[in-house]
């Protein structure tokens, strides 16, 4: 039955094979047969692998050369093995591949949001808005629980440190909008990050940052040009500071609770100053809009290097826990596989 | 199958009398010599009662699926220190000769041949392929608990009991010529 050198079969060799075993239904069989008898090929085949299968069967049987019965003492040795090292390797390899699941989850979460980050700031460079501050706006919504915050305000996303820097600076706590934030106020959704909520202070507000001009304050303030925002001294609380302090500690610790907390404990320890990086309800606009005026100039370049740092770190961080984690996934399988 | 979850030992070594010789016999073509057979048919036991609550299939396909990971897991060790493994091939081989004291010599001599060379035939399969073949043409199990032990579709376990035998065929047609010529495959 060659054809241009192509064998062609109704059956294929697994076929011949089960045939061999009697183990194919009852139409394949049949047709099989009535195959065979036309098939000289077919036909040697199956008798090779008839032989083949009566010479393995043909082997000597292979007879236990001593009882494999456990004793006493066998059993004894195996309750202290297991006890000690394989139920704790079973656990101590479960644990660390959760573990490692959760933090490639947060890198991943976290490569998302700064890349995210870099679009918005990337499309709204030329726009009205400062194009540093919804970076710590949305990077740190999005690991307080609060990823639509930033949409929320799509106009006055201006969580501006530079509204809540003078008022932190002066160490007047009139100025700055803390006093109707709860000071412990956990991240909850409808909260809005910043105090200068009003739609039209976001924008007069915006359009200064926007312009890159720096908008003197108002007032007098003991403060560094805003444009030192972006590396702020530690001693200044601000936005970007208590922003970036809490994302990296969720790489570490991904989906926990306390990661929503960090930032807000941050907050009251810092002296007259608003929650920084903390939603607040923005029930005094009055107050907001006499301090947004006083926004300070957007570093775009240096945002962006920080962006892309973000950005490396993240990636970086997925592509190493999410092979540990891989790995300690199959030893943790290997360990469970005869269970 | 109840008093051995429970960890009553005697319970248990009923099941290992019962099974020892199929556990065994598979290890023992797994791996290709009886010293690391019996280790491993040990260790199989002492797997299987630690787990032995665990057990949720037919307690002779469950078996012979720790007996065949555990055989793996030999054979890997045993690849990363190969010079232990060419001791075992070279001594393995004449251990296989079981005689059987009911066939006369010239017999015996002609089965401890031919079952050398199949029995090297089968240590060239790949793995999956010879706990198929095994299992299946050695042992005598069905189709279904192959599958059940394998953790396979009886769809696969076809398709590889298929190869294998083809392959195995394939390497004693190579080496027919020194084969006695009544076991000799197809002239």
């Amino acid at each position: 039955m060659r054809f241009l050198g192509f064998r062609r079969h109704p059956v294929d060799e697994s076929d011949l094979s089960a045939y061999v075993d009697d183990a194919l239904s009852e139409a394949t069989r049949a047709r099989l047969e009535a195959h065979l008898r036309s098939c000289d090929d077919c036909a040697r085949k199956v008798a090779e692998l008839k032989q083949l299968v009566a010479a393995l069967h043909a082997l000597p049987e292979a007879k236990a050369p001593r009882s494999f019965a456990l004793t006493p003492e066998s059993v004894a040795a195996l309750s202290r093995q297991s006890g000690s090292g394989l139920e704790r390797q079973k656990t101590v390899a479960r644990r660390a591949y959760l573990g490692l699941s959760g933090a490639t989850a947060a890198a991943a979460l976290l490569l998302v949001a700064a890349f995210g980050a870099d679009l918005f700031v990337v499309s709204n460079g030329g726009g009205e808005q400062s194009s540093s501050l919804p970076v710590a706006a949305s990077s740190s919504d999005k690991y307080l629980g609060m990823p639509q915050a930033a949409a929320a305000l799509p106009d006055a996303t201006v969580p501006s440190f530079g509204a809540l820097q003078p008022g932190a600076a002066t160490g007047n706590a009139g100025q700055a909008p803390a006093p109707p934030v709860p000071p412990s106020g956990t991240a909850v959704p409808g909260e809005v990050i910043s105090p200068p909520a009003t739609p039209e202070s976001g924008q007069a507000g915006g359009g200064a940052v926007g312009s890159g001009q720096i908008a003197p304050p108002p007032a007098p303030l003991p403060i560094g040009t805003p444009g030192e925002n972006v590396e702020p001294p530690l001693n200044v609380p601000n936005i970007a500071g208590t922003a970036i302090a809490p994302t990296e500690k969720d790489l570490l610790q991904a989906n926990q609770p306390t990661a929503a907390t960090t930032s807000n404990a941050l907050a009251p320890a810092l002296p007259t100053v608003s929650p920084p990086g903390v939603a607040t309800a923005v029930p005094s606009l009055a107050k907001t809009s006499e301090l947004s005026p006083q926004a300070q100039p957007a570093e775009k370049s240096a945002s962006h290097a920080w962006l892309w740092a973000l950005e490396g770190v993240a990636g970086g961080l997925f592509i190493g826990f999410g092979c540990f984690a891989f790995w300690m996934r199959r030893r943790w399988v290997r360990i469970n596989r005869d269970s | 199958m109840e008093r051995c979850r429970a960890g009553d030992v005697a319970a248990f070594n009923v099941l290992v009398e019962a099974h020892q010789d199929t556990v065994f016999g598979l290890c023992l073509r797994m791996l290709g010599s009886t010293q690391p057979a019996e280790d491993v048919t040990q260790e199989t036991f002492l797997s299987a009662y630690r787990n032995v609550g665990r057990c949720r299939d037919a307690f002779r396909a469950w078996l012979l699926r720790i007996a065949v990971n555990a055989c793996t897991d030999e054979l890997r060790r045993r690849r990363r220190r190969p010079q232990l493994s060419l001791d075992d091939a070279s001594t393995g081989a004449s251990q296989l000769d079981l005689p059987d004291p009911s066939e006369s010599p010239e017999d015996a001599a002609l089965r401890g041949e031919l079952s050398r060379h199949i029995q090297s035939g089968l240590m060239a399969l790949p793995l999956d392929q010879r706990a198929a073949v095994v299992l299946r043409d050695v042992q005598g199990l069905s189709y279904e608990e192959i599958a059940q032990a394998l953790r396979l579709s009886p769809g696969t376990v076809k398709s590889r009991l298929s190869r294998g035998r083809a392959r195995l065929r394939d390497l004693l047609l190579q080496q027919r010529e020194l084969l006695p010529q009544q076991f000799r495959l197809t002239d």
